[in-house]
C-alpha cells in the first residue's frame, strides 16, 4: 500500500516539450486510470513514475520516498507492458522468478512465491512453457504474473490489454478488477480506451496534451465533465455539440437558440454570459427518446440507422450538424425520414468557448445522489 | 516467376487447361535459367573442376606438359611439414581474428546501441574501415604498428606496459598479432552492423522490465541479449570463418607470410605454390584441401541462412 504524488512534474525530449507541469496526488490502494488520446503523454508520465524516463523537471514520491533519481527497481513498482515483453528465452516459471532472482532470494521462498501467482492466474499448467507456446490472453497473465511475485507497492500497467481480441479484452478487465480488489495495492493503469476507463477505476485522470484537463471518478466525469473535451473523451457515443446562441440570461437560467432557430431554456447560473454570447451544447447520444415526451424537442433528417438488437444507433442532421442518438432496440426510426427526437432539459450541458463548462448546481447534486 | 506466368497467361487460351498452363510456366522459367546456368558452368564449374583435376598432374615450370601422377601431390602436400605448418598457422589465425572480431563487434554493437549524443555519426565513422581498400588498411596498420614510430608502441611504452618496442612485423608472434589485428579492425564493422541489426530487433521493453525487475547491464547481456543474438552468432561466425579462411590481401601486404613462414595461411601457401615455385599441380592439391576445409562451414552457413525461423 502506498501514495503516489506528482509535485509539478515536467518532461522535454530535447527541445520538445511533452509534459507541462502535473500536479497529482493517488491515494494509497486506489485503482487510478490515466486515460486520453495518443500521443498525449499517458506513457510518459507513467514511465516517468517507473523511473524508465528521466523526469525533467518537479519531483515524484512513492509512499513518502521521493524518487525522482531512484533506479527502477528500487522504487517498489512493477510494470505490466502493452507488448508484455516477456523474456522469449525463459520459460514462464523463469520469467516470473527472474526478479526474485535478481534479488537473491532463495529457490524455496521464489518457488513458494511464483507457484502462489501461477495458481491466483491459473497459470500453474503453463510453467514449463516458453512464452511463444501460449496464447495472448495467457502471455497477458504471465505479464501480470511476474510483477505480483515481486508484491510491489505500485503496480503500473500500459496499455496491457490493447492486443487483446474484444471478448478476451473485457474477460481480462474483469479479472484485472478482481486482482486489485483481491491485492488492494495502488495500481496505475494507461489506456485509450474510455471503457476500460470507465469500467475500472476508482479515479480517472483525463490528459490532453501533456495537460491534466480532469480528475475524478468515473461517474463524476461522465455527469459533470469539466470542459468540452473531457465531455467528449467520456461517453460513447461522443457527447453531440451544437452551436448556440445566447438569447437571454439570468443567475438561474440561460435561454439559448439552437442552430435550426429553436429556443430553449436551461437552468445554468448565467451570470457570467450575455445576450448574442456564442456557446456549446452538449447531449450525449443515450439521452435521447424517438419522439416528444421529454423536455426539449428536436426534428432530425435520419441518414442512417444501425440495428444492433439491444439499441439503435441513430445518426442524423439538425440544421445540417451531426447527432448521433442511442435510442430503444425496438424503436421505428427509417433511413431517409424527418423524426422528432427529445430528451430532458436536466440532460444539457453547455460550454463556453474556450471549452470550459457552464456550471449547474442543480446537476452536481443530482450526480452525488447517483454515485454509489 | 510472377512476371512470367504473367506473360504466359497473356498468351494462352482462355479455354486452356491449367496443366499445360503449369508446363508452359515451369518450361519459361528453366529457359530464362539457361543464360545464368551457361554463365556459371563457363565461369566457375569449368575454372574450378579444371584445377581441381590439375591437382592429379605433375606441372611445374620444367614439365612441358601435365604428367598424370594420381594422388602423389595429396601425399606430398600432407606430408610436408610446411604445408602441414601453414594449416595450423591458418587455423590460428582464423580462430583467432574470428573470435577477436565477434567479440568486439558484439561490444561495439552494444555500445552503438546506447542513446547518446552524436551516435549517428559514430555509427558511420565505425564503417570507416569497411570502405578503406584492405591495402591501404594494411598500410596503415604497418605504419601503426612499426618498430621505431609507431604509434602503438609509443602508446604501449608511454602506457609502461613494455619496456623496449615490440617489433611487431618481424617476431613470429608479432606478426601473427599484427595480421589478427589489421583483419579484426577491417570486419568489425561488417559484424557490428550484424550485431546492431539484431540488437534494433529486439522488443527494447524487455530490457526495460529487466531493469524493473533489478537487472543489470551483464545479466541483462547475459540472460537476454546473448540469447536474443544467438542465430547471429552462428550466421556472423560462419561467415566470418569463411571469409578468414580466404583471407590473402592483408596478409601478403603486411607480412608477405613471413617473417619466415610465421603467417603463411593456405591462401599464401598457394601463391607461392602457383607463382613462386610455379608447381600448378601442388598448388590444386592444396586449394583442394583447402576448398574441403571451407565446405563444411559453408554447408552450415547456408543452412542457417534458409532454415526457417
Ligand atoms: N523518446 C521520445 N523522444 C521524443 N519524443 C517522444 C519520446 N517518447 C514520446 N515522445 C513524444 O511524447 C508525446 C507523448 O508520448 P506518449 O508515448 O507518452 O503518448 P501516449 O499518450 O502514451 O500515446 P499512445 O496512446 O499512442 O500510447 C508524443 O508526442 C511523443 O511523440
Ligand atoms: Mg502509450
Amino acid at each position: 500500500m502506498a501514495d503516489v504524488i506528482l509535485k509539478s512534474v515536467i518532461k522535454r525530449f530535447g527541445k520538445t516539450q511533452t509534459i507541462h507541469g502535473i500536479d497529482l496526488s493517488i491515494d494509497s490502494g486506489d485503482f487510478v486510470v490515466f486515460v486520453g488520446p495518443s500521443g498525449c503523454g499517458k506513457s510518459t508520465l507513467l514511465r516517468m513514475i517507473a523511473g524508465l524516463e528521466e523526469v525533467t523537471e518537479g519531483d515524484i514520491y512513492i509512499d513518502g520516498d521521493c524518487v525522482t533519481n531512484t533506479q527502477p527497481s528500487k522504487r517498489g513498482i512493477a510494470m505490466v507492458f502493452q507488448s508484455y515483453a516477456l523474456y522469449p528465452h525463459m520459460s514462464v516459471r523463469e520469467n516470473m522468478s527472474f526478479g526474485l532472482e535478481v534479488t537473491g532470494e532463495s529457490q524455496s521462498f521464489i518457488d513458494e512465491r511464483v507457484s502462489e501467482a501461477a495458481s491466483v492466474l491459473k497459470l500453474d499448467d503453463y510453467l514449463d512453457r516458453k512464452p511463444r507456446e501460449l496464447s495472448g490472453g495467457q502471455r497477458q497473465r504471465v505479464a501480470i504474473g511476474r510483477t505480483i511475485v515481486r508484491k510491489p507497492k505500485v503496480f503500473l500497467f500500459d496499455e496491457p490489454l490493447s492486443n487483446l481480441d474484444a471478448e478476451l479484452r473485457v474477460q481480462m478487465r474483469i479479472e484485472i478488477s478482481k486482482l486489485h480488489d483481491q491485492l488492494g495495492n495502488t495500481m496505475i493503469y494507461v489506456t485509450h480506451d474510455q471503457v476500460e476507463a470507465m469500467t475500472m477505476a476508482d479515479k480517472i485522470v483525463v490528459l490532453r496534451e501533456g495537460v491534466v484537463e480532469q480528475v475524478g471518478t468515473p461517474l463524476n466525469l461522465y455527469h459533470n465533465p469539466a470542459n468540452k473535451f473531457v465531455a467528449g473523451f467520456i461517453g460513447s457515443p461522443r457527447m453531440n455539440f451544437l452551436p448556440v446562441i445566447v438569447v437571454q440570461s439570468t443567475a438561474r437560467m440561460v435561454l439559448v437558440q439552437l442552430p435550426n432557430g429553436q429556443n430553449v431554456e436551461l437552468e445554468f447560473d448565467g451570470s457570467e454570459v450575455v445576450e448574442g454570447q456564442k456557446l456549446e451544447f452538449g447531449v450525449r447520444p443515450e439521452h435521447y427518446f424517438t419522439g416528444a415526451g421529454g423536455d426539449i424537442e428536436l426534428e432530425l433528417e435520419v441518414e442512417v440507422v444501425e440495428k444492433l438488437g439491444g439499441t439503435t444507433f441513430v445518426y442524423g442532421l439538425l440544421s445540417g450538424f451531426n447527432m448521433t442518438a442511442e435510442v430503444d432496440g425496438d424503436a421505428i426510426v427509417s433511413k431517409g425520414s424527418s423524426m422528432v427526437f427529445s430528451f430532458d432539459r436536466n440532460r444539457v450541458h453547455l460550454f463556453l468557448e474556450d471549452g470550459l463548462a457552464l456550471s449547474r448546481e442543480q446537476l452536481l447534486a443530482n450526480a452525488t445522489q447517483t454515485t454509489p | 516467376m510472377d512476371i512470367a506466368s504473367r506473360k504466359t497467361v497473356g498468351k494462352q487460351q482462355p479455354t486452356n487447361a491449367k496443366g499445360s498452363l503449369k508446363r508452359s510456366d515451369r518450361r519459361f522459367a528453366y529457359a530464362i535459367l539457361v543464360p545464368a546456368m551457361t554463365a556459371f558452368l563457363i565461369m566457375v564449374a569449368y575454372p574450378f573442376f579444371d584445377a581441381m583435376s590439375m591437382s592429379f598432374f605433375q606441372y611445374t615450370i620444367y614439365d612441358l606438359e601435365p604428367i598424370f601422377i594420381g594422388f602423389d601431390n595429396f601425399v606430398a602436400v600432407l606430408t610436408d611439414p610446411y604445408v602441414l605448418g601453414s594449416w595450423l598457422t591458418t587455423a590460428i589465425f582464423v580462430v583467432g581474428t574470428t573470435l577477436l572480431t565477434m567479440t568486439l563487434g558484439l561490444a561495439w554493437a552494444l555500445l552503438m546501441y546506447q542513446d547518446f549524443k552524436g551516435r549517428g555519426v559514430m555509427r558511420t565513422l565505425t564503417l570507416l574501415p569497411w570502405i578503406l581498400p584492405s591495402t591501404v588498411s594494411a598500410f596503415v596498420w604497418a605504419w601503426m604498428l612499426n618498430g621505431k614510430y609507431g604509434i602503438v608502441n609509443v602508446m604501449l611504452l608511454g602506457a609502461g606496459f613494455i619496456d623496449s618496442p615490440i617489433q611487431f612485423l618481424s617476431e613470429d608472434i608479432g606478426a601473427m598479432l599484427a595480421v589478427i589485428l589489421t583483419r579484426t579492425w577491417i570486419s568489425i564493422p561488417l559484424f557490428m552492423s550484424f550485431f546492431l541489426a539484431g540488437l534494433q530487433g529486439m522488443d527494447y521493453q524487455q530490457i526495460e522490465a529487466a531493469r524493473i525487475d533489478g537487472a543489470g547491464n551483464l545479466r541483462i547481456v547475459k540472460r537476454l541479449i546473448l540469447p536474443h543474438l544467438k542465430p547471429v552468432f552462428l550466421v556472423t561466425g560462419a561467415l566470418g570463418m569463411i571469409g578468414n579462411l580466404q583471407q590473402f590481401d592483408i596478409i601478403y601486404a603486411l607480412t608477405g607470410g613471413g617473417p619466415v613462414r610465421a603467417t603463411s595461411v593456405l591462401s599464401i601457401e598457394v601463391f607461392r605454390q602457383a607463382f613462386e615455385n610455379w608447381d600448378l599441380g601442388m598448388a590444386s592439391a592444396i586449394g583442394v584441401l583447402w576448398v574441403f576445409t571451407l565446405m563444411p562451414i559453408v554447408i552450415f552457413y547456408l543452412r542457417s541462412l534458409f532454415k526457417e525461423d
